[in-house]
């Protein structure tokens, strides 16, 4: 008997306690995600908007928008001489950004992959700029290629001005960005490679297959989804250099070094036009996002998934 | 790639070498110009392969400058940022992971496609939203706008939805609710990827630059990054020492939170490109 009501009893506070646990189950997710969704929209959502609303008016010195005049700041912009000449400028630059940082990530992933236990310690090498870029490290740069106490100049017996010289400063900015981004690079790839299954390699070897033959039909394929990965990563990494231009040449000489985010952080922060500056974020923004969409519509075209 | 001559093998070595000697080379200028003594500086004699170590320009950046403030600025920020995305992040990510509820992928995608937007994109509107609070050389501002991050909360996401649903119903039998589970079960179980997610924002934070250089003006208030550019002046060689002893000091321990969590930061890298 009394057994009995324990049961009773037991059964009854599971079901109490179930009860109350799915009254409380409706909201508790939306308790849980609110923190992140709260930052979100204060921090992203909000400012993204914003930053569209002000392209679209006219601010004050405040950043504060006094009258919409729909898109007259993009004809403005647009209009200047000096816009188009920046963005070609930032194509170019990431360009070469896109282009160097590829082949440099994949050929140090190659080098790295070579069996022996020589080649061990490149894995480290290649992969440190990771953990050393910033613009500390842009510091160390520019005094390396000074004109005068550089040590380039030095080793090489030669007189060059580099960051000085209108016509060397933009690649050579393209090329210390490069080196920033090419611990990352090398990571991935690296990754990518080491995932490939070492019984493709041996049975092409039974068949006869030699260096570059295994390379194009393997490799090649093989790591065809990190490198699309890699790909998409760097080319938002290039057209948002902004640190090491800041700090090695401040967009100069002239305006040879003014790519996009310095252009933009220029026109908002010292001459305080937050419109122009508002605008030019929404089109750095539509470069970046109708490079990546390209990217995905002909992703099936240049990975091979297995 | 094992039928390779051996003197074919010793040229590809030389050519990595040479490449590793290139890619290594700021890192090694770093060093020994920050600790070679400012005579050697001054008289262009720094060797490449130093004789000597001094530290001279180290002592001389440590008391001269605000370089140890920057830092602690730094550590502060990194580590508060780190506390703060971890937690907002598991919570998020076990919601994502374990409940049913109204909005759920539609909440989901929202939070993926903030990935979409350049940092550019916003970092004006919230200035102002910083400026416009007086939040100007405050922590807050270098704090509370990085108090989330989406690719935590992906990554997160992944790691608990590789936890048993049986471990889940097990503890449910025996009476342990979704925010027991939640805090004895998950959070521990979620060590590693919340390790490696902390050192990739870690590394993230004490690199950060153009945050911190809109929203601090005062000296006391700078983020490394941006402290140790005003320790260089660009036409004085005598500053080129102290500048590069700065930078080391401020380059080291990053390097060395890499050394040791190479393989954490990887997993991470690796983990946030897998889409799904």
């Amino acid at each position: 008997m009394s057994e009995l009501t324990a049961v009773k009893n037991i059964e009854f506070s599971i079901d109490k306690t179930q009860k109350r646990a799915s009254g409380m189950r409706f909201i508790e997710p939306y308790i849980l995600i609110s923190p992140a969704l709260l930052s979100l929209f204060v921090f992203l959502y909000y400012p993204f908007l914003k930053t569209i609303a002000l392209s679209l008016s006219i601010t004050n010195s405040q950043g504060v928008a006094k009258a919409f005049v729909g898109f007259r700041n993009y004809f403005r912009i647009f209009s200047e001489d000096g816009f188009w000449e920046t963005l070609l400028r930032t194509f170019y630059f990431s360009g070469i950004v896109i282009v160097l940082s590829m082949v440099l990530g994949f050929l140090t992933s190659v080098l790295a992959n070579v069996k022996g236990k020589a080649f061990a310690p490149f894995g480290i090498v290649f992969s440190m700029p990771l953990a050393a870029a910033s613009s500390g490290v842009a510091i160390v740069f520019q005094k390396m290629f000074d004109p005068a106490s550089g040590i380039i100049n030095k080793i090489f017996g030669v007189n060059c001005q580099w960051f000085l010289d209108p016509g060397i400063a933009l690649p050579l900015t393209a090329v210390v960005t490069v080196w920033m981004m090419s611990g990352t690079n090398f990571i991935f790839m690296n990754a990518g490679m080491k995932n490939i299954p070492a019984e493709l390699y041996e049975s092409a070897e039974i068949d006869g297959a030699g260096f570059f033959s295994k390379f194009i039909h393997i490799t090649l394929p093989g790591i065809s989804p990190v490198m699309f990965f890699v790909l998409t990563l760097n080319v938002v990494s290039a057209f948002q250099a902004f640190a090491q231009v800041n700090v090695i040449t401040q967009g100069g000489p002239g305006d040879a070094t003014k790519i996009l985010v310095f252009s933009i952080y220029r026109d908002a922060f010292f001459n305080f036009r937050f419109d122009f500056a508002a605008a030019q974020s929404v089109v750095l923004f539509l470069i970046i996002f109708i490079i990546t969409l390209i990217q995905f519509k002909n992703e099936k075209r240049m990975v091979h998934y297995s | 790639m094992r039928n390779i001559p051996k003197w074919q093998k010793m040229l590809i070595w030389l050519f990595a070498f040479g490449f590793g000697l290139i890619i290594f080379f700021p890192v090694w200028y770093m060093l020994i110009m920050g600790f070679a003594s400012n005579g050697d500086i001054l008289s262009n004699n720094v060797s490449l392969i130093p004789s000597k170590i001094s530290f001279e320009n180290i002592f001389l950046v440590l008391s001269r400058t605000l370089i140890l403030r920057y830092m602690l600025n730094t550590l502060f920020v990194a580590l508060a940022i780190l506390a703060i995305q971890i937690l907002t992040c598991e919570l998020a990510a076990y919601a994502f992971a374990f409940y049913e509820f109204k909005g759920k992928k539609l909440i989901f995608m929202l939070v993926l496609s903030t990935l979409m937007i350049p940092s550019e994109a916003t970092i004006i509107a919230n200035y102002l939203t910083i400026s416009s609070l007086k939040w100007v050389d405050t922590y807050s501002a270098l704090i509370i706008p990085f108090s989330t991050s989406a690719t935590g909360i992906f990554l997160m996401r992944q790691y608990f939805l590789t936890i048993a649903k049986e471990l889940r119903e097990a503890a449910f039998l025996d009476g342990c609710g979704n925010m027991a589970f939640l805090i004895y079960v998950a959070l521990p179980l979620s060590r590693p990827i919340a390790a490696s997610f902390g050192i990739t924002s870690f590394i993230g934070s004490w690199n950060m630059y153009m945050w911190p250089l809109l929203v601090t003006n005062k000296d006391a208030m700078r983020m490394v990054q941006v402290g140790i550019t005003s320790l260089r002046d660009a036409d004085a060689a005598q500053t080129i020492g102290l500048a590069m002893a700065g930078i080391c000091i401020v380059t080291i321990p990053s390097i060395i939170v890499f050394a040791f969590g190479h393989r954490q930061v990887i997993d991470g890298m690796m983990a946030g490109s897998v889409k799904g």
